[in-house]
C-alpha cells in the first residue's frame, strides 16, 4: 500500500507538472469563453488566471500524498481539486482522468500513510500492517477497469472489423521499423484488435494469481508501452503499470522499501532512524465500518453503472448516452461537423453560425459529434442570441458524422429546435438512427 | 482454474488467428492489376500500388501544380505591370482596357494558389495581403490622400491586393466612368495602382522563389503528425475549401452567417460580371489538386488525394474519391447555373445561390468527416491526449 501511496502521488504530481508545462491549463481551461459542463455540474466554474492556484493546490496536495505527510488532508484535497478540474469542463474528458478520481476517492477512506511515511515517522506508533479489505478493493477497482474494457472490445467492429485500429494504425505509417509494413497489413490490425480485448479481460485474473504474476506484470509493462508509443494517451499507460504493482505481496512491498532505504543510507553514509523504532509498539489498523461500507458501495456502482446503457434504445456508440465512466477506452474513430441555424420562428429567417466564435478547435472537434455537448452549445447560443435581441430565437443543428471508418450520414434531426430539448438522462430522441448495426457489449 | 484461464487465452489466440488470416485475404492484391504508376500514366490503375509514397505524391503537387501556379502568376503579374507602364505613360482608353483586362487575367492566376496558405505565404501573410473582399474603401481613399500607410499593417489588409485594383479599375459601383476619370486626374491614384501592383509582384516573386529552393526538404515531411508538411498541406486544402471557397465566394454574400444576404461582400463586386468566372476558376484549381491534374498540361496527372483515398478504399465498393468528384462535378454545375454577376444573381433568385452554397457544403461533410476519417489526419492543432 505504501508503494502504491508513493507512486501514485508521484504519477500525479508528474502528470500536474506536465500538464502545467504543456501550457494546456491556459489553452483547455482559461482561453475558452464558453465550457461544456457535466449535467448538474454546472456550477462548476474556472478560476480565470486564479485557475492556476487550483492546479498548485492539486500538486501541492499530491506532493504530500506521495510523502505520506497530513495524509488524510491531502488525499481528501487531492481528490477535490482533482475532480473539480476535470469537471470544469467535458470536452478534456479521458476515462484516466476519471480512474484517477476515482481511486483518490477510494484512498480518502483508506489509511495508505501507515508505512513509508513521514506521518508515520512522526508518529509514536508504528502501524505495520492495515487490513487486507483496504487493498482488496483497490485491486477489484482495477479490475473492474480492465474487465470492462475488455468487456467493451467484444463488439462486432473491433473484434470482425477490427475498427478503429486499422484505421489508427494504418496511419502510424511514419513510424519506425513497424510502421512501413506491419502497420500496413490487414492481419496485424486484427492480432492487436483481438490481442487487446484479450488481454483487457484476462489479466486482472493474471494479475491476481500467485504464479503468473510476474508474467502479468510483464504483460502490463510490455501491453501498455506499446500503447504509449502507438497513441496519444499521456500519462494513462504509466499509471496503469504502477497501479498494477498493488497486486503484489506486502512482503514484496517491504522488500523494495527495504532496499530503498538500503540505498539513501549508502548515499547519505549516515544513520537513519530505523523503520521500527522498537519504543513504538506494534499496531494494527482496525477494520473501520464506515469505510467498509462506502468502499464496498463505490465497487458496486462501479460494477453497475457501465451497464446503464442498456437503459437507452438504439446503437451506444452512436448516440453516447452512458458510454462517459464505462471504461469505453479507444473503441471509436469519430468525427463529426456540425453547424447551427438560428431561426426567426415568425420570420424563418435564419442564419449560422461561426462556431469558431465560441469554441476552441478542440472544443469544436469534440462538439461536432457528441449530442450532450451540441445540445448545450445549443443552448448556450439560443442564450447568447436572445440577449442580443434577437426575436423568437429558435436553433438546429445541421450535423453529420463519420463512425469507425463508415460514411457520415446526418446525426442530428435538422427540424427540430434544440432549444426545446434539455440536457439530462432522458433518452435523446432528437438523434436520427444509426444506420447500420454493431452487435456486442 | 488458472491453468482453465491459461486455456482459454491460448483458444482465443488461435481463434483470433484464423480469424485474422481468413480476413487477410481481404486485402485486395491479385484482385485489381497493378500498373506501375509514373508522372504521365493514366493514374486511375495505380490505385492498387501496395504502398502509396506520399512523398512522391508531394513531389507531384509542388512541381506539378504549386510552382507552376506561381510561375503563371508571377507572368500574369509581369504583364499587369507592363500594361499598368503602357497606361501611365498614355493614359488611353484603349490602354485602360488592357490594364483591366490583365487584372481579370492575374486574379484568375491568383484562384490557383490561395488554397498554398503554407511555409512563407503563411509567414508573410500572402493571402491577406492578396485577397482581402470586400475592399476598405475608405482607408484606400485615405491612404491615396495621405499617401503614407503601412501595407504590412493589419488594418491595410483589405486596403490592398487584387480586389483593392479591381476597385481602382472598375471604380464606386454607381459610376462605372469614376475609375478611368480618376486614374487619368489624379496621380495619386495610380500612385497607389502602382503600389498594389508592384506589392504583389515582390510578394509572389517571394513566396515562389521560397518553394523553389525549399521543394526538395518540403516533400520530405509526410509523417502523419500535426506539423507535417503533407498534414499541414492537406488540411490547408480543406480550409481553403471551407472559408476561401465556401464561406467567402458564397456563404458571406448570400446571407448564410448574417440575418440578411450581403451583395457588396461578393468577390469581383466593382467589376460585376466576373464574379462567376473566378469561382469556376478556383473550382478548377481545387479539382486539379485534388485530381492530381497538372496545371501545364492537363493530361499529365499523378499521385493525389484522389489515388491517396483509392489506395486506402482499395476493393471497397462506393469509392469515396468517386463520391467527392461527383459531389465536386454537382458543384460545378450549379455554378455554371448562376448569372455571371452574383450581385445578379442574388437579386433575381437568392434561392438558387444558395442552393449552390448548399451543394458545396454537403462537399466539405465528404472532405472534413469522411476523407480526413479514412486518411486519419487530425482536423485540429490542439495539442491534447486522448484516450
Amino acid at each position: 500500500m505504501a508503494i502504491f501511496r508513493v507512486c501514485f502521488g508521484f504519477m500525479m504530481l508528474f502528470g500536474l507538472i506536465r500538464f502545467w508545462a504543456k501550457g494546456w491549463i491556459h489553452t483547455l481551461y482559461i482561453e475558452p469563453s464558453f465550457h461544456f459542463s457535466y449535467y448538474g455540474f454546472s456550477w462548476v466554474k474556472d478560476w480565470g488566471d486564479y485557475t492556476y492556484l487550483l492546479f498548485l493546490i492539486c500538486g501541492i496536495s499530491a506532493l504530500l500524498v506521495l510523502l505520506g505527510l497530513f495524509y488524510r488532508t491531502a488525499i481528501i484535497l487531492f481528490f477535490i481539486s482533482f475532480t473539480y478540474i476535470e469537471l470544469i469542463d467535458k470536452t478534456t474528458y479521458l476515462n484516466h482522468y476519471y480512474f484517477v478520481s476515482v481511486l483518490s476517492f477510494l484512498l480518502c477512506f483508506i489509511p495508505a500513510h501507515a508505512t513509508f511515511s513521514l506521518d508515520q515517522m512522526r508518529s509514536k506508533i508504528a502501524p505495520r500492517s492495515i487490513p487486507r479489505f483496504y487493498i482488496t478493493s483497490i485491486q477489484v477497482f482495477i479490475m473492474v477497469v480492465y474487465f470492462y474494457a475488455g468487456l467493451a472490445k467484444i463488439n462486432s467492429d473491433w473484434l470482425l472489423k477490427a475498427q478503429p485500429l486499422s484505421i489508427w494504425l494504418f496511419s502510424k505509417y511514419d513510424m519506425p521499423l513497424f510502421g512501413h509494413y506491419l502497420f500496413q497489413q490487414t492481419w496485424m490490425h486484427y492480432l492487436m484488435s483481438w490481442g487487446g480485448m484479450l488481454y483487457d479481460l484476462t489479466i486482472p485474473f493474471l494479475l491476481l494469481s500467485k504464479r503468473y504474476r510476474c508474467f502479468a506484470f510483464t504483460l502490463v509493462v510490455l501491453f501498455h508501452l506499446c500503447t504509449a508509443i502507438l497513441f496519444p494517451i499521456g500519462m494513462f499507460p504509466y499509471i496503469m503499470i504502477l497501479s498494477a504493482l498493488i497486486f503484489f505481496s506486502a512482503d514484496f512491498h517491504q522488500k523494495g522499501i527495504d532496499l530503498f532505504r538500503m540505498k539513501i543510507k549508502s548515499v547519505f553514509l549516515k544513520k537513519i532512524e530505523s523503520p521500527v523504532n522498537p519504543i513504538k509498539k506494534e499496531f494494527h489498523y482496525r477494520s473501520n465500518r464506515p469505510a467498509f461500507i462506502v468502499l464496498t458501495s463505490v465497487l458496486i456502482i462501479q460494477i453497475l453503472f457501465p451497464f446503464r446503457y442498456v437503459l437507452y434504445p438504439g446503437e451506444l456508440f452512436w448516440h453516447e448516452q452512458g458510454y462517459r465512466f464505462s471504461w469505453r477506452v479507444m473503441l471509436m474513430e469519430k468525427r463529426g461537423y456540425t453547424q447551427f441555424r438560428i431561426v426567426d420562428s415568425i420570420t424563418q429567417k435564419q442564419f449560422y453560425v461561426k462556431n469558431e466564435d465560441f469554441l476552441t478547435e478542440f472544443q469544436e472537434k469534440q462538439m461536432s459529434f457528441q449530442p450532450d455537448f451540441i445540445l448545450e452549445f445549443a443552448h448556450h447560443l439560443g442564450t447568447h442570441y436572445t440577449n442580443k435581441e434577437y426575436k423568437n430565437v429558435q436553433v438546429f443543428a445541421d450535423s453529420y458524422v463519420a463512425l469507425n471508418g463508415r460514411k457520415s450520414q446526418q446525426f442530428i434531426d435538422p427540424k427540430i429546435n434544440l432549444l426545446e430539448h434539455q440536457n439530462g438522462f432522458g433518452n435523446k430522441e432528437w438523434i436520427l438512427p444509426f444506420k447500420d448495426e454493431i452487435k456486442g457489449f | 482454474m488458472l491453468r482453465k484461464n491459461v486455456w482459454i487465452v491460448f483458444t482465443f489466440l488461435v481463434l483470433g488467428c484464423q480469424v485474422s488470416d481468413d480476413d487477410a485475404n481481404l486485402v485486395p492484391t491479385e484482385e485489381n492489376p497493378i500498373v506501375n504508376s509514373e508522372v504521365g500514366t493514366d493514374q486511375d490503375t495505380s490505385d492498387s500500388k501496395k504502398t502509396f509514397d506520399r512523398q512522391e505524391m508531394l513531389t507531384f503537387i509542388v512541381n506539378q501544380i504549386i510552382i507552376p501556379s506561381f510561375n503563371n502568376l508571377e507572368v500574369n503579374l509581369g504583364e499587369l505591370k507592363s500594361s499598368f507602364d503602357l497606361f501611365n505613360a498614355d493614359l488611353t482608353d484603349e490602354n485602360f482596357e488592357d490594364l483591366r483586362n490583365q487584372w481579370l487575367n492575374s486574379y484568375k492566376a491568383w484562384q490557383h494558389v490561395e488554397m498554398f496558405n503554407i511555409g512563407k505565404a503563411m509567414e508573410e501573410y500572402y493571402v491577406f495581403k492578396s485577397n482581402i473582399y470586400p475592399v476598405d474603401t475608405v482607408r484606400v481613399k485615405s491612404n491615396i490622400e495621405s499617401g503614407a500607410y503601412d501595407l504590412e499593417n493589419p488594418n491595410n489588409y483589405s486596403a490592398q491586393g487584387f480586389p483593392t485594383i479591381e476597385y481602382l479599375l472598375f471604380g464606386p459601383d454607381d459610376d462605372p466612368s469614376k475609375g478611368i476619370n480618376q486614374l487619368k486626374d489624379n496621380i495619386k491614384y495610380r500612385d497607389y495602382l502602382k503600389t498594389m501592383i508592384e506589392s504583389l509582384v515582390s510578394h509572389t516573386k517571394a513566396v515562389k522563389e521560397d518553394w523553389v529552393r525549399t521543394k526538395e526538404e518540403f516533400v520530405l515531411s509526410t509523417e502523419n503528425t500535426a506539423s507535417s508538411n503533407l498534414n499541414m498541406m492537406v488540411n490547408d486544402f480543406i480550409y481553403y475549401f471551407e472559408k476561401g471557397f465556401r464561406a467567402n465566394k458564397f456563404g458571406i454574400p448570400a446571407g448564410v452567417f448574417s440575418p440578411a444576404a450581403l451583395p457588396d461582400r461578393v468577390e469581383g463586386y466593382y467589376s460585376k460580371i466576373y464574379s462567376k468566372e473566378i469561382a469556376m476558376e478556383a473550382l478548377s484549381s481545387i479539382k486539379k489538386f485534388y485530381n492530381g491534374i497538372s496545371v501545364e498540361n492537363k493530361d499529365v496527372t499523378g499521385p493525389s488525394l484522389k489515388s491517396y483515398l483509392n489506395f486506402i478504399e482499395s476493393g471497397k465498393d462506393h469509392l469515396l474519391s468517386d463520391q467527392i468528384n461527383e459531389k465536386l462535378n454537382v458543384v460545378e454545375n450549379s455554378i455554371n447555373a448562376l448569372d455571371q454577376s452574383f450581385v445578379r444573381q442574388m437579386d433575381s433568385d437568392l434561392t438558387l445561390f444558395l442552393k449552390t452554397y448548399d451543394n458545396i457544403q454537403s462537399t466539405v461533410v465528404l472532405l472534413k468527416v469522411d476523407m480526413l476519417q479514412v486518411l486519419n489526419i487530425s482536423v485540429d492543432y490542439a495539442d491534447a491526449d486522448g484516450d
